[in-house]
This record gives structure tokens, C-alpha cells and sequence, in this order.
């Protein structure tokens, strides 16, 4: 098949007539814009001639011009097998179609639609629709060169004729793809497609299974387990409750302990006895001990009575030498007393004299600082009298520079206004002739000689009284700026008190001369150590000189002088004076010294008198209370009925003895009776133990019990044979899935093999077909085909899965492809028109270049149409040059 | 003295791997306690005693240990003398102890300890019950010496494996099969096999009254017991107590041909909807022969109460006409030339093997038209 001509109407943009012309063998190229309407044109070919001309399918709807009255047709030309056709149909409104063979008419209506499809070998599909075999393999729409070629059933089967009719039909290739699908099916059921467990698949029912009853299997076990624990946990509770109340073990235990008891009974009563007889012996010991100390009380008593009236004796004749030593010490202490008082009035006179003497010294010297004070003073009220004098004149000149600064400026402003005005003034000019000498005045003065000057305000001129010559000046502009500022000067005069600028800057002056003599002063009185009001200063000054004056005074009346003596006198006296100090000091010690002396014996002697004294009281007050206890007539008596009571005692004490040892010898001992006791703790202990552990172990019987029941309740033994039997039948059903799938798996890989081994010698043409293409662009690299034409992958040294090229890369091998299979059918008599629309967009220079290569090498077997809006990239694609020519003259053309 | 000797009845036994059916199967072992009812009433029999292993477990649930005790309720003029077995040892608060003895109607006796009891007049139960799973004395011993009056007729009852006999049961629990002569005993009722035996003279082991696994009895049985009095013989009739039947057949195959007859016998058996058949396949078959065989299992498991099949045995051997069915050329022949190549390979595991004679007989299935046609 070859497209000679194509003209619509009433088609998308086109509302009236267009025509594609230039159509020819190999390539044709329609470069033009964006929304010129190549796509629609494309669109247009596949409507006529695969669409039934009464379809109201929407996408005829679609094709047609918006608002456009007339039918949508196409009328297509081509040649096929050496014969012209023309096929034309409108659709929309008045839907009609027309084949013609070489101009003669061949079908008409529903026959031309299904006579142009037995003429391309193409079916109806079901219902209207019809399967364009080829034409859908290799027309490419926009849009969709990126895609591998992916043929429907029509084209399938017309690609595997033309391969059949090469190397023969592929054995029970769709059986082994019908088994295939039927084994995938189930085993889909069971796996994902990574091969995984499917979870609502029976493999992974069956793996839950398992999981599910081996736990609870476990679960099961587990409380059989601890069943089976707490049942020979309870046996052996009663074998221990029935041994723990044996009743003739607990009565023989009883038995002990009364046993245990009575002899622990004996051993109490020996010890309390021992315990009396001890108490006995130890009241005789003490008895003894008592009669002893009384005896010796009595003989310590009598020697006591005779020692205190040897001493009282002995201090009776040492009192009166102490006495008599007391009364010398007294009288030598009261002179040395009478010499120190002596002393110490000499000193006192002394003192006075110092005294004296330190204030005549005091009063030299304030005389002499006296002088001194007196020129402070003067220079100080001197400075004074100056600063009040600068002060009162400050405050007269109230003149401050700031306003000085003012007035100047405004002098300066008016002197410029003058200047000015001057310059732009009339100038008077008189020279006064000696005729007329005195006889011109000007104003009140009269002129003498040539007077020149400008005329800045209304002049009288008298000449004599020959005339008044009055001239006027014009208005100058300044003129009101001008009193303005001599007003604002002559107010600025009236605040400082001036009458002019010159007085103002002479008080200026002046204030300023002021100012500085101040500072000096003030220096000055700094200098005097004066920081402040100089007439405090001059107070204390005046306060020092008189208290001067009065020190002096007092110092000559307490020196009995009418003047102040030469201080040689002074210093002389007073060296006078300490010499004779030092001598009264020395003397003053010695006699001290002796008082001291005198003093610490006496109080020596007081001590000793003192002393002697007390002993001699206390001695024989001593004597007379110990004479009180035992009177010496009665110390024989006594002293022998004491002998007699001792010897009594020892003998009840040794008694008592005797009997608490017999004692001892024959009653057990502490050690047998702590045997016996806690003997008999023992076997209490032993009984109570007894009883609570049977106490405990009834508890834990009943526990133990309690939980057995609700076990056995709980029908755990049948729960776990239960869930044993389930696990195992889990376990054989999942052996069998997996078995199955194991058996399917091997199944689909086997057939899987031998159709991949069959479809390689098959798909041989395509690949001998694509070879020389697939050279264009990738020197050496051959395709891997898969099932349904697919391409899996590139090789290129190495496999490359297609789906992992760029995308340029894919579109133009899947573009090589179509033209590979394209020329396969042309080969076998079936060309098929190879149309690309808007294709190779990601091409780059050099790849294109080689695109451009493989079509053009297409081309020489079959017809290229390619759709571009790149007009220049596809320029050196050369072919023959489409173009579309609006209008019923064709005289329009859009693209070319 | 005229009694029914019966055992191992197993209450609560699970049969999952029935699915739906199991209740059925539960059911009949209950049914099957009415039937020795009914057989004793029938007989004049006044006595069951049933040696050992009335419960499958020791822990049922209530309602599983309750349900005999119900049906035997309704046998209230029978006497009916439950032993401890292996399988229901009597422990404290164990299965007996739930069962709460006092609250038992007068007619059902448990027998947990080893006392004497006078069943009538002149004729006396010697029990053994087993007090845990697995005992290493003869508890029967004590029959020696048990006192009964003089001329007694006395009667023997006990769980467990007779000494030097090929025992199937799951316990070790020795029985001394002297015992008999030694205790004096007129009869020994014995329990734990599953299957009608005698072991010696008046010592039977009665067999289980609904059978409960392949390769035991096929038929539940149960003994009616007849002595004529102390030092007579006793008489032993086999009563037919039970619903279901589990069989266990081999067979052989080498062709094809064979098919029609093994189903033929198979179904020769009586009573086909209430028959457990455990089927063992052994031979070889060819993949036309294996598609009838699944079509004809597929019919008779549709016949039996169930049909479990072996098929490890049976190997698939693919003939020229088998793979011609597959194809004769082309994708399905070479697949199945290779599966065929695979279990031929002996240097392949014999999993392997095995696993390609089934993807050859499931390539078969699917891609021979004439029985994917059958499979649709």
C-alpha cells in the first residue's frame, strides 16, 4: 500500500477543504508548526479507513469541525498491487462511502467500508469496531513512539504469518502459552510474582495453620504440663499430710515433751534451794564482816582520842612567838608608808612646775605662728574685697557675646543692604565754586568744597536762596529688609543696654578684662587654701589670732610672768626639773620595795598565827566529840564484848558455808537444767511446727485442688490431643502445598524453557529484519525478543534490559523495530505504509543523523510518512515534501 | 455368672483429620455404649466391666465426661464397673475425682482402688486400676492374696500388657499371664488392646467396641462372658458392637488394566458409607493410567465415609503414547521430553524424581485434551 493523495473536509481545523499533496515512494515528510493539524490529518486516514462511515462513535464526533455545517469527509488515494484506489467517506451528517479501483466504483456504503478492510487484510472486530492488523503496528501516533511495539491479536497474527512463512510454525507455542497461563493461574493463587507467599493464597493459609496449632499445641502442652505438675505436687502434699498426722508419732512427741517438762520440774526446785542456802551464807559472811569493822571502829577511836591530845599540847606553846613576830612586821610597814607619802608630795610640785613650763613652751610658739596669721589675713581680705568689687562690676555689663555676636551680624546685613543700595543709588556730585561758597547746603550742612556721595535717601539741596534742589531716590527693593533689620538692631541695642554697636563690644571688652581678674582672685584664694566664700576663711583666721592671744595669757599668769621669757630659759628649766624627778622616782622605789617586803611577811605571819589557831580548835573539838563516843573509862569494856561478837559471827558464817557446799555437791548443775529446758522448747517448738505445717499443707491441698479442678474443667487433655492431631494434618496439608507448587513451579520452568528455546529460532526474521536498523545506530548490538514481539533487552557486549535505556534510546529502538517488522510484511507483499507522528523528540545530532539513515533505508521498501513540527532537525531527512493546501482551488498553502 | 467384658471405649478421642466428620465419628463411640447396653440387656447379662481406658485423656472437657455416664444412665438394671486405665489413671482430683463418685447412680461403679467387690451372690471383681500412666509392678498381684469366702467365683479386671506378649498398647503396665492360675481366678478381663484376643485360657483382651485407627480392628467388638460357676470354663462370644469399619489396603499396580478390578474389590466391601479405608498405592503407572486412577479415586472417595490414599509408592511411567497425548511435536513434547529425562536421571535425589513424574502427569492432565475436556 502506498498513499498517492489525501484531501478532507470538515475535519478538526479544517472547516473547508484541504489537500495533502506530494506524497511519493519511500519517504515523505510533512514539516509544519504546532497546531497546524498534521495529527488531525493522521487521524483522519485512520477514520476512513478503518471506521464504518455511519459510526456515532465519539471519536468521529470528535474529528469533526466545530459548528461546522457540512459532513466530516476524507477522501484517501493509494496504490496497491498496481491498482489506484479511492476510498471516501463523510461522516457526522449524510454519512456516505465510495471505493473505487482505477476510477471504476467497486462498493458503495456498508460494502466499500468492509471492501477496504478485505483489501488490507485487515478484520472486523466485534460490534462495529474493526482490528487494523498492521496499520496499528506500525502507524504511530503522537505521543506514543516511546512505547515498544506491542501488537494486538491482528497484528500478531499478521506478523507470525509473515515469520511462519519463513522458518514454519512455532510448535505448540500458544498451547504451551495457554498451559502456562493456566499453571500461573494457580500458581498465582498460592505466590506473588516475587515468588512469595500470596497471603490470601493457600500456601500461606497453610504456613498460618501451622503456626496457629503449634502454639496452641504449645498452649495446650503447657497446661497439661503444669496439670500434670500440680497433680503430683497434690500427691505429694497428702503423702506429707498423712505422715505430719500420724497420731501415734504426735503422741509419742506429747509424751516426750511431758517427760521433758517433769525433769526440767527437778532441776527448778534443786536450784532454788541452792539459791536459799547461798542467801544464808552470804547474811553470815556479812554478819561476820559487820562484827570485824565494829571492832576495828572501836581501837581506830581510841588512837584518834590520843593523837589529838598530842597536838593540842604542841600548838600551844608555838602561838605566843607568833604573835609577838606579828607585832614587830606591823610597825616597820608604817614607816615605810609615812617616807613614800613624803615622796609622792615632792612629785606632785613637780608636776605643777612641768606644767607650767609646757605652757610657756606652747605660748612661744603660738606667738611666733601669730605673725603669720596676721598676713594670711591681710591677704586674704585683700582678695576678698577684690573679688566682691569684680563681682558687682560683672553684674552691671549685662552685655553677653552671643548678643554682641548678633548685633554684628546684623550690622554686617544692613552695611551689605547699604552697599547695595549705594551702588544702585543716583551719585550726587557738587563742586561748590568759590562764588558760591557757603551758599550750598545739603541737609543742615553746608558745603565747602566738592561733596560726592550717592543719593540713598530724599536730599534737600539749598544753593543759597537761589534754590532748593530736592532729589528723591527710587524705592529700593532692600529698602523693606533694610528697616526691618534696623529695627531688629535698634531692639537688639534697647536689651543690652547700649547705644550702639561700638559700646556694646566696648562692654564686652570689658566684661571680658573682668572676667579674668576673677580668676586670678580666685587663683589666688585657691593658693590661700580658700575653696569657697573667703569670708569664712577670714573668720577662722581671725578665730586662730585670738585664741593665740588667750593661750599666751594663760600661760603667763600660770607662770606668774607679766612676758614670755626666751625659750633657752624655758628649755633649761626644764631639764632642771626631770633631773630632780629621776631622783624622787628612785628614791619613791626603794621605799616601796621595803614596804613590799614588809607586807608579804607580815601576811605570813597573820597565816601562821591564823593557822595555829584554827588547829587548836578543830583538834580539840575533835578530842571532845571522839570523848563523847567512848569515854576512856569505857574502853576496856568495850573492846572486849566486841572480840566476843566477832567470834560468833565466824563461826554461824562457816556453818552456812558448809551446808551451801553439801548442797552443791549433790543437785544438778545450771548446764543440765538449760539442757532441760530447751530440751523441752524443743519438743513444744517441734509440736507447734507440726502444727502449722499441717495448717499449711491443708491450704495448699485445697489450693492445689481449686486449680486442678478448673483445669480438669477446662477439658485440657482433649484441648491438647485436639490441637496435636490438628498441627499434624496442618503440617501434612502445607507438605502438600508446597509439594504442589514445587511440582507446578517445575512445571512452568520446563515449559518456560522450551518456548524460550523455540521462540529464538522463531523470532529469527524479525531479528534478520531489524539488523541492518539496529546496525545504523548500534553497531554490532542484536535484540533479546520476548513473548508477544517484546524487547527485553539490548546486547551490547553485555545484556541491557530495555526498560533501563534512556528514554531517547527506547523510543528509537522501538521505532527500529516498527521499521524492522514494516519491512518484513513489505518483503512478504504486504507493505503497510510506516507513519510516525511527532517522533524522535529526544534524539540527539548524532543519533538522529542515523534515524535518519534507517528510514531512509526503510524507505526504499515501503512508504515513510513522517509528522514533524522540528522543520529544521528534520530537514536533512531529504524524502518528498508534504504539503497541505486549504481551500476549493487549492491556492492556500499552510505547510510545506 | 453372665457378664459383657468390654475396653478401651476412649471417650473424647479427636479424629481432625475427618474435618467435618469427626463429630460422627465421636458420636459412634458414645453409640456404642448403648449397644453394649443393649446387648447385655439381650443377653441377661446383669454386668459390664470395662477394663480400663473409658476416657481418651485424662483431662476431658465436662461435657466429653459427662456423656457416658449419661448414656449409661439409661441402662439403669446394668451394672456397669468402670476401671482406671492409661489413658484415665486415677488421681487425685483427676478424671475420677471429677466425676464425683457419690453423685453416681447406684448401678455405675468406679473402681478406684484395688477392693474386692461381691458382684451377686458367690462371685466377686478383683480391679487393678492404674494410679498413674505408666506402672512397673503388675498391679494385679494383689489378686494372690485377695480374700474372698470359699468357692467364690472370682473375676479379674485390668489395663495393661500381658508379659512376653507383643502388646500394641502405649503403657508398659506388665500383666503376668499366670495370674489367672495364681489369684485362682476364673477369668481375667483385660483392657489396652485394641483389637478381640485371647491370650490364654480365661484371659481375653476385649478389644475396643467403635475402632479408632487403621490397622487395629476393623470392627468394634465386645465379649459376652458366661461361667457356670467357680472352677468352670468360661464361655467368650464376640458381640458386634461397633458402626464404622477401618480397613487398610495394598495394592499393586502395573497397568492400567488393573484399575477397573481393584475398584471392583474395593467396592466389594460391605456397608461402603459407613467403611474407613486407608489405601497404600504401590507400582507404576502411565500417565494416562494416573489420570484414571485420580477419576476413579474422586468416585469411590464419593462412596466410602473416607478415603485416605498412599500414592508414595506408586511411580509414573510416561509410554511413547503418553507423550504423543502431550504432543507430538513443539513446546509440550520437548517440556515433556526434559520432565521425562529428570525422573529417569538416577544421579537426581529421589525428591527430584519424584517431583518430575508429577509435573509430567500434571502436564499430561492439562495439555491432553481429552482429559482436560474430563477436568472440565
Amino acid at each position: 500500500m502506498r498513499i498517492q493523495a489525501l484531501e478532507v473536509e470538515g475535519i478538526g481545523r479544517f472547516a473547508g477543504i484541504a489537500r495533502v499533496d506530494g506524497f511519493g515512494p519511500g519517504v515523505n515528510v510533512l514539516a509544519a508548526g504546532n497546531e497546524v493539524g498534521k495529527s488531525t490529518l493522521f487521524r483522519a486516514v485512520r477514520t476512513c479507513l478503518f471506521c464504518r462511515h455511519d459510526s456515532k462513535a465519539s471519536e468521529i464526533r470528535d474529528l469533526a469541525a466545530d459548528e461546522c455545517q457540512l459532513p466530516a469527509s476524507v477522501q484517501l488515494t493509494f496504490e496497491r498491487n498496481g491498482h489506484s484506489y479511492v476510498i471516501k467517506k463523510s461522516f457526522v451528517r449524510s454519512p456516505s462511502a465510495t471505493l473505487t479501483q482505477d476510477g471504476v466504483e467497486l462498493a458503495r456504503g456498508k460494502q466499500a467500508d468492509e471492501a477496504i478492510w478485505d483489501l488490507l487484510g485487515v478484520q472486523p472486530g466485534s460490534g462495529r469496531s474493526v482490528e487494523d492488523g498492521a496499520f496499528g503496528l506500525l502507524w504511530v501516533a503522537q505521543g506514543a513512539s516511546f512505547t515498544a511495539p506491542a501488537p494486538c491479536a491482528g497484528a500478531t497474527s499478521v506478523l507470525n504469518a509473515a515469520i511462519e512463512a519463513e522458518v514454519g510454525t512455532l510448535v505448540g507455542g500458544e498451547r504451551a502459552r495457554q498451559t502456562l497461563a493456566r499453571i500461573q493461574a494457580e500458581l498465582g493463587r498460592s505466590l506473588t510474582e516475587t515468588e512469595r507467599p500470596r497471603s490470601d493464597g493457600p500456601l500461606a493459609r497453610a504456613l498460618r495453620e501451622v503456626e496457629h496449632w503449634t502454639a496452641a499445641e504449645r498452649d495446650a502442652q503447657g497446661k497439661l504440663d503444669l496439670l500434670e505438675q500440680q497433680l503430683s505436687e497434690l500427691r505429694q502434699l497428702r503423702r506429707q499430710l498423712a505422715e505430719l498426722t500420724d497420731p501415734a508419732f504426735t503422741a509419742r512427741m506429747q509424751q516426750e515433751l511431758v517427760e521433758a517438762k517433769m525433769s526440767l520440774d527437778d532441776a527448778l526446785s534443786a536450784a532454788k534451794e541452792i539459791r536459799r542456802l547461798e542467801a544464808e551464807e552470804s547474811a553470815a559472811r556479812r554478819a561476820t564482816e559487820g562484827a570485824a569493822q565494829r571492832l576495828k571502829q572501836h581501837r581506830d577511836l581510841c588512837a584518834r582520842i590520843d593523837a589529838n591530845r598530842h597536838v593540842e599540847a604542841t600548838l600551844a606553846r608555838e602561838l605566843p612567838a607568833q604573835n609577838a613576830q606579828e607585832h614587830e612586821l606591823r610597825g616597820a610597814l608604817a614607816r615605810s608608808e609615812t617616807r613614800i607619802v613624803k615622796i609622792e608630795q615632792g612629785q606632785q610640785g613637780l608636776v605643777v612646775r612641768a606644767h607650767a613650763l609646757e605652757m610657756l613652751a606652747a605660748a612661744l610658739l603660738r606667738a611666733e605662728r601669730k605673725e603669720e596669721l596676721a598676713r594670711q589675713l591681710d591677704t586674704l581680705e585683700q582678695a576678698a574685697a577684690d573679688l566682691r568689687e569684680t563681682d558687682a562690676e560683672l553684674a552691671q555689663l549685662a552685655v553677653k557675646p552671643k548678643a554682641v555676636d548678633a548685633l554684628d551680624a546684623l550690622e554686617r546685613r544692613i552695611a551689605a543692604l547699604d552697599a547695595q543700595a549705594a551702588a544702585a543709588a543716583a551719585h550726587l556730585a557738587v563742586e561748590v565754586l568759590p562764588a558760591g561758597a557757603g551758599a550750598v547746603r545739603i541737609g543742615a550742612d553746608r558745603l565747602g568744597g566738592p561733596h560726592a556721595a550717592p543719593v540713598l535717601a530724599p536730599t534737600e539741596i539749598r544753593v543759597g536762596e537761589l534754590a532748593i534742589i530736592r532729589v528723591t531716590p527710587a524705592a529700593h527693593p532692600t529698602r523693606d529688609e533694610r528697616q526691618s533689620l534696623e529695627a531688629d538692631r535698634a531692639a537688639l541695642l534697647r536689651s543690652i543696654g547700649v547705644a550702639s554697636a561700638a559700646q556694646a563690644h566696648a562692654r564686652l571688652s570689658r566684661r571680658r578684662d573682668l572676667e579674668a581678674m576673677r580668676k586670678g582672685i580666685l587663683a589666688q584664694l585657691k593658693a590661700l587654701n580658700v575653696d569657697g566664700d573667703p569670708a569664712l576663711a577670714i573668720d577662722r583666721l581671725k578665730s586662730a589670732l585670738a585664741e593665740a592671744d588667750a593661750s599666751i595669757a594663760a600661760a603667763l599668769a600660770t607662770s606668774a610672768r607679766n612676758a614670755l621669757p626666751p625659750r633657752q630659759e624655758v628649755e633649761a628649766e626644764k631639764l632642771a626639773l626631770a633631773q630632780e624627778r629621776v631622783s624622787l622616782d628612785g628614791e619613791r622605789a626603794k621605799h616601796e620595795e621595803t614596804r613590799h617586803l614588809t607586807r608579804a611577811a607580815l601576811d605570813t605571819a597573820l597565816a601562821l598565827r591564823s593557822g595555829t589557831e584554827s588547829k587548836l580548835d578543830v583538834v580539840r573539838a575533835n578530842i571532845v566529840a571522839d570523848a563523847a563516843l567512848c569515854a576512856d573509862a569505857d574502853r576496856g569494856a568495850r573492846e572486849a564484848a566486841l572480840v566476843t561478837d566477832l567470834a560468833h559471827a565466824e563461826a554461824a558464817h562457816q556453818t552456812a558455808h558448809a551446808t551451801l557446799t553439801t548442797a552443791r555437791q549433790v543437785l544438778p548443775e545450771a548446764p543440765e537444767i538449760e539442757r532441760r529446758q530447751a530440751r523441752c522448747q524443743r519438743l513444744e517448738q517441734a509440736l507447734n511446727n507440726q502444727n502449722n505445717e499441717r495448717l499449711r499443707l491443708e491450704r495448699e491441698v485445697g489450693r492445689l485442688t481449686g486449680q486442678i479442678q478448673t483445669a480438669g474443667g477446662d477439658g485440657v487433655g482433649e484441648a491438647l490431643a485436639a490441637a496435636q492431631e490438628q498441627r499434624a494434618l496442618a503440617e501434612r496439608e502445607r507438605e502438600r502445598v508446597q509439594e504442589r507448587i514445587a511440582t507446578l513451579q517445575l512445571l512452568r520452568d520446563t515449559i518456560s524453557a522450551s518456548l524460550t528455546q523455540g521462540r529464538h529460532r522463531y523470532y529469527e526474521p524479525v531479528r534478520r529484519h531489524l539488523r541492518p536498523f539496529l546496525n545504523d545506530l548500534f553497531p554490532g548490538a542484536e535484540l533479546e525478543l520476548g513473548e508477544g514481539f517484546s524487547i527485553d533487552a539490548i546486547r551490547r557486549g553485555r545484556s541491557e534490559a530495555f526498560r533501563r535505556l534512556s528514554d531517547g534510546t527506547q523510543e528509537q529502538i522501538a521505532v527500529l523495530v516498527r521499521l524492522a517488522m514494516g519491512a518484513m510484511l513489505a518483503e512478504r507483499g504486504q507493505a503497510v505504509p510506516v507513519i510516525l507522528d511527532d517522533a524522535l523528540v529526544y534524539s540527539d545530532d548524532d543519533r538522529i543523523q542515523r534515524m535518519f539513515d534507517a528510514l531512509s533505508r526503510a524507505g526504499k521498501h515501503q512508504q515513510i510518512i513522517v509528522l514533524t513540527c522540528r522543520l529544521r532537525a528534520f530537514a536533512p531527512l531529504g524524502g518528498h515534501a508534504l504539503s497541505v493546501r486549504v481551500g476549493a482551488t487549492g491556492d492556500s498553502s499552510l505547510a510545506a | 455368672m453372665r457378664f459383657v467384658h468390654t475396653a478401651d471405649w476412649q471417650i473424647g478421642k479427636v479424629f481432625k483429620r475427618f474435618g467435618p466428620k469427626e463429630e460422627t465419628l465421636r458420636q459412634a463411640r458414645l453409640a456404642a455404649i448403648e449397644r453394649l447396653g443393649a446387648a447385655a440387656l439381650v443377653n441377661g447379662a446383669r454386668h459390664i466391666l470395662v477394663a480400663g481406658d473409658i476416657y481418651d485423656c485424662e483431662a476431658p472437657s465436662p461435657v466429653t465426661l459427662r456423656a457416658p455416664i449419661e448414656r449409661m444412665k439409661a441402662f439403669p438394671d446394668i451394672h456397669w464397673h468402670l476401671l482406671p486405665g492409661n489413658h484415665d489413671p486415677h488421681r487425685p482430683q483427676g478424671v475420677w475425682d471429677r466425676l464425683r463418685p457419690g453423685e453416681l447412680p447406684g448401678h455405675i461403679h468406679l473402681h478406684l482402688a484395688p477392693v474386692a467387690m461381691e458382684l451377686e451372690a458367690g462371685a466377686f471383681l478383683l480391679p487393678a486400676p492404674l494410679t498413674r500412666r505408666s506402672e512397673l509392678d503388675d498391679l494385679t498381684a494383689w489378686m494372690d492374696t485377695a480374700t474372698t469366702p470359699a468357692g467364690a467365683l472370682r473375676v479379674g479386671l485390668a489395663h495393661g500388657s500381658v508379659t512376653n506378649f507383643a502388646s500394641e498398647g502405649e503403657a508398659t503396665n506388665p500383666i503376668d499371664p499366670a495370674r489367672v492360675t495364681r489369684a485362682g481366678l476364673d477369668y481375667l478381663a483385660l483392657g489396652d488392646w485394641h483389637r478381640t484376643l485371647q491370650v490364654a485360657t480365661a484371659v481375653w483382651y476385649a478389644g475396643t467396641p467403635e475402632p479408632d485407627r487403621a490397622g487395629g480392628q476393623e470392627c468394634g467388638t465386645a465379649l459376652l462372658v458366661e461361667i457356670a460357676g467357680p472352677g468352670a470354663p468360661a464361655s467368650v462370644t464376640p458381640l458386634a458392637t461397633g458402626t464404622y469399619r477401618w480397613i487398610t489396603r495394598s495394592e499393586r499396580l502395573a497397568d492400567a488394566g488393573e484399575l477397573a478390578d481393584v475398584e471392583t474389590r474395593l467396592r466389594a466391601e460391605p456397608d461402603l458409607p459407613r467403611l474407613i479405608l486407608r489405601l497404600r498405592l504401590e507400582g507404576a503407572l502411565t500417565l494416562a493410567g494416573h489420570a484414571e486412577l485420580q477419576r476413579r479415586l474422586v468416585d469411590l472417595e464419593a462412596a466410602l465415609f473416607h478415603l485416605e490414599v498412599d500414592q508414595s509408592g506408586l511411580l509414573a511411567r510416561p509410554t511413547v503414547a503418553d507423550l504423543e497425548t502431550i504432543d507430538f511435536d513443539g513446546v509440550l513434547r520437548r517440556s515433556a521430553d526434559l520432565l521425562k529425562g529428570l525422573a529417569d536421571d538416577t544421579g537426581q535425589s529421589p525428591q527430584t524424581r519424584r517431583r518430575a513424574e508429577q509435573a509430567l502427569v500434571e502436564l499430561f492432565l492439562h495439555a491432553a485434551p481429552s482429559q482436560r475436556d474430563e477436568a472440565a
